[in-house]
């Protein structure tokens, strides 16, 4: 069931929503949390129920685990979970990889089997893991089973998270009173409606041009000229962004439609001038987590560059491998942790300052695009073939190729955005003032918790002060204007890792 | 303000878009949910009594169909699909009895499925039915149907079919599974007609029920068959020879300027053909050729017509069903004489290619 889909929206959420907020409406709270924790089952069910036994035997395992820790730190018990954790996840995930692997490696005619990767499985793996370590540091309050199922299953975040930490949301759930927040319904729907245009205007507009030339170039056909695969490239840049971005932009509003609030997980990452900022900015979650859990006690910034330089290129390898089992993840993540060194030295270097101010900004904006979209092609294409084909053709190894022909209209691009991409079948004129477009609103608009005045660690929310008509207005008929547009459901980018 | 102020005007405005639309839709109803224009029953009307129509301007011969089939009194012997390149071929000028031609002008795959879905639906599943293969069926840059509307026909004959391809929504014109009218795609369409109908472009399709009075536009016969314009029919051979020359800057050559078979296109129609054998409908399958001219230049073009003579021919194996014709006007001995226009072949191609397929009667 996702998000962008009429079961999802018509049914599963209204329902959801009477049966959860009339059972806190009548004083029933703890009532309401385990009618949140068996929705959020269904939800999950919803999309494939044998991988439900999984779910829940990961959850009840955690629990344990964690409660005995939070009774009596042990580092043995701690790296016991990790370890069930990270073997559940290698199997699901890895396996199939690594015995493809070991067959070209010995060059035997071993042939690894087809594992299906269960949904969330990559996020809630991360998400158990990092209470384990942080019950192992620090013991505290042993959660209640209810509360900690909850915390692990809410189905706004259980898919492609943010991955939300155990401090930041089962004292929530564990505070949460009979009190129905109209304030924070009212901002929930308007950021859910921002995250459902961003995903159904935008990303899926965007998608069919990037496709056209990423999926010829797999299939092995003619390679794309310098023109066509820049375009298909930024066309990828800015879908992935406004596709995730989206996604994380409805699970907060919807957490917030049930009273709770989920950390961010993008602040303008397109605007990032230099890519340690983009890190900052982009998959923040994610970030905080592999900073948290694998680079600091790893060893962090110490010991001098070299090793920093060398954690940061593990913890990113590491990174790529997460979003998942091909060289392809490994290699884009490898090229960030390469920026990154690339930036800390840079940042040593006097030079840097001699440039004004603007011009080193601008700069330092076209810099990191330019190599975020570089290591983008390697996440994108499905084969490392295809990967090294589009970089050859960006640098123009395989001629500059023709701009998209057509005339350049307006209603044209409304068109296409209007019916998300439907009808696309080929680079045309639509596709230049797409990613104009797109390139405008990432480095022009503030993030959508700006828009809306959202912010995870404010309990008492405030409406929108500046045109807050407009805004209710806008977001309304935008809401409509999502769900007629709905008749063609897309999967998001993020759910596959 | 007031929180509930703001939901207050959140929803005020998400219900005006939704009236909005559904109005827009209500209003145009281009896919004719509500109102089928009259003319299309009369049309229908006139033809079950054997009446031929004319000065037929812009006619959607789905609709005449739709109309046509709700009508039909017995069920018919023999049906031809296909497209307007088999319009033309009148089985009552080839003397077979019975027998109906419902194609349709750009016949698609879900055009086929469609008219099937009627007739089923219609319980006026024919005997033996005759389809027309055209290339640009199995193109993956179309959607299933090529126009709007007539969804709910077409999918209830999918869910039929089984085929899980079609689960995705890729191959859905606009529409999935919610009623179509509140379809951004429906809306939108709704308002061009609008726009088109305030600036008096729309004009509603006219017809004659005496062929004779009309010197312009198209005829159809009882037969379900089509007489083309007369600035169509007197075309020199010169005339036809040259705008066969332009083929691939026309709508027909880009139409079939792709190089890969689109597999779930495949998987409908085989599995379309194998439901036609399950209702027990004696199948034929037939390809038109080109015109000599046109056919040479799409051949250099692109390799998809050889592709689809290849997937037709072992459809044919698969299922033990006849296949005639070719794509190629040598392999047909059809000559360039025998054309309106690029791939429009004249009722003398058609019915030599058909010949074999005639009703059994006609051929004792």
């Amino acid at each position: 069931m996702l998000f962008n889909s009429y079961p999802f929206l018509l049914v599963f959420l209204p329902i959801a929503l009477l049966v959860v907020l009339s059972l806190r409406g009548l004083g029933r709270v703890s009532a309401s949390l385990y009618a949140l924790c068996i929705a959020s089952l269904i939800f999950y069910a919803a999309w494939d129920w044998r991988f439900l036994g999984l779910l829940i035997g990961s959850i009840c395992f955690n629990y344990l685990v964690v409660s005995a820790l939070a009774r009596r730190p042990s580092r043995a018990l701690m790296w016991f979970g990790i370890l069930v954790n990270v073997v559940l996840l290698g199997f699901f995930k890895y396996a199939t990889f690594l015995g493809q692997n070991f067959a070209a490696l010995t060059g035997s005619d071993f042939s690894a089997p087809t594992i299906v990767l269960p949904l969330a499985i990559s996020f809630f793996t991360l998400q158990q893991i990092s209470i384990l370590v942080d019950t192992a540091r620090e013991p505290g309050r042993q959660p209640k089973f209810r509360d900690y199922a909850l915390y692990v299953s809410f189905f706004p975040q259980l898919i492609a998270g943010p991955i939300v930490r155990h401090n930041e949301l089962l004292p929530q759930i564990r505070d949460l009173t009979s009190r129905l927040d109209l304030t924070a319904v009212a901002l929930g729907a308007t950021l859910f409606t921002i995250g459902l245009i961003k995903k159904i205007a935008l990303a899926d507009s965007l998608k069919p041009y990037a496709d056209f030339v990423f999926d010829t170039v797999d299939k092995g056909a003619a390679a794309p000229g310098f023109a066509e695969a820049w375009l298909a490239a930024f066309s990828y840049h800015l879908q992935i962004y406004f596709d995730f971005s989206g996604y994380s932009d409805m699970a907060i509003g919807l957490a917030l439609l049930f009273g709770f609030r989920l950390p961010l997980n993008f602040d303008s990452p397109y605007k990032a001038t230099n890519i340690i900022d983009f890190w900052r900015q982009w998959h923040l979650t994610l970030s905080r987590f592999l900073r948290d859990y694998l680079y600091i006690p790893l060893g962090g910034n110490r010991g001098g560059l070299p090793a920093q330089s060398a954690r940061i290129m593990l913890v990113m390898l590491i990174g790529g491998l997460w979003h998942g089992s091909s060289w392809n993840f490994v290699i884009w993540g490898g090229l960030h942790g390469l920026m990154i060194v690339v930036n800390h030295l840079w940042r040593r270097l006097p030079t840097q300052r001699r440039l004004p101010p603007l011009a080193s900004q601008t700069l330092g904006l076209v810099l990191t695009t330019l190599g975020v979209v570089l290591a983008w092609v390697f996440f994108r294409s499905a084969t490392l073939d295809g990967a090294l084909t589009m970089l050859a053709s960006m640098f123009g190894l395989h001629g500059l190729g023709e701009l998209p022909t057509g005339d350049l209209s307006l209603l044209g691009l409304a068109r296409t955005i209007a019916l998300g991409g439907v009808g696309v079948t080929a680079l045309d004129s639509n596709a230049l003032l797409l990613v104009a477009l797109g390139c405008m609103l990432v480095w022009f608009l503030p993030a959508s918790q700006r828009i809306v005045n959202y912010s995870p660690g404010v309990t008492d929310a405030t409406l929108p002060s500046r045109f807050p008509v407009a805004k209710a207005a806008l977001s309304g008929a935008a809401f409509s204007f999502a769900l007629l547009a709905l008749a063609r459901p897309s999967e998001f980018l993020y759910f596959q890792f | 303000m007031t929180p509930l102020r703001y939901i207050a005007i959140f929803t005020a405005a998400a219900l005006t878009v939704v009236t909005i639309a559904f109005g827009a839709a209500f209003s145009a109803d281009p896919a004719h949910i509500f109102r089928m224009p009259e003319a299309y029953g009369q049309i229908a009307s006139l033809l079950q009594t054997g009446t031929p129509v004319g000065g037929l301007e812009s006619p959607r011969h789905r609709l005449i169909n739709r109309a046509f089939i709700a009508g039909l009194s017995q069920t018919p012997g023999t049906v031809i699909l296909g497209s307007s390149r088999i319009q033309p071929f009148s089985p009552a000028a080839a003397g077979w009895p019975e027998s109906l031609n419902l194609a349709v002008e750009g016949g698609d795959l879900g055009d086929h499925l469609y008219i099937y879905g009627l007739l089923r639906d219609a319980r006026r599943i024919p005997a033996r039915m005759i389809i027309v293969v055209d290339p640009y069926i199995f193109s993956p840059r179309r959607d299933l149907l090529s126009r709007n509307g007539e969804q709910a026909a077409l999918r209830r004959l999918v869910d039929v079919l089984g085929v899980n391809c079609l689960n995705g929504t890729d191959y859905w014109g606009s529409f999935a599974w919610v009623p179509e009218i509140l379809t951004l795609d429906y809306a939108i369409e709704s308002i061009l007609v609008l726009q088109s109908e305030l600036r008096g472009r729309d004009k509603p399709v006219r017809f004659a029920a005496d062929p004779r009075l009309t010197s312009t536009g198209f005829i159809k016969r009882p037969d379900g068959s089509v007489i083309f314009s007369r600035e169509i029919r007197e075309r020199s051979p010169t005339y036809v020879d040259d705008y066969a020359a332009t083929v691939l800057e026309h709508p027909v050559g880009r139409g079939l300027a792709f190089t890969e078979l689109d597999r779930c296109k495949v998987d409908v129609f085989s599995a379309l053909l194998s439901l036609l054998k399950n209702d027990g409908v004696a199948v034929t399958l037939a390809m038109l050729p080109y015109h000599p001219k046109a056919y040479e230049l799409l051949q250099s073009n692109s390799p998809v017509l050889d592709e689809v003579e290849v997937l037709v021919a072992d459809l044919g194996r698969e299922l033990s069903l006849p296949v005639l014709g070719a794509y190629d006007p040598a392999r047909t001995f059809c000559s360039s004489r025998e054309f309106l226009d690029m791939h429009h072949p004249k009722q003398s191609c058609s019915q030599r290619i058909l010949e074999s397929a005639a009703p059994q009667d006609v051929q004792d």
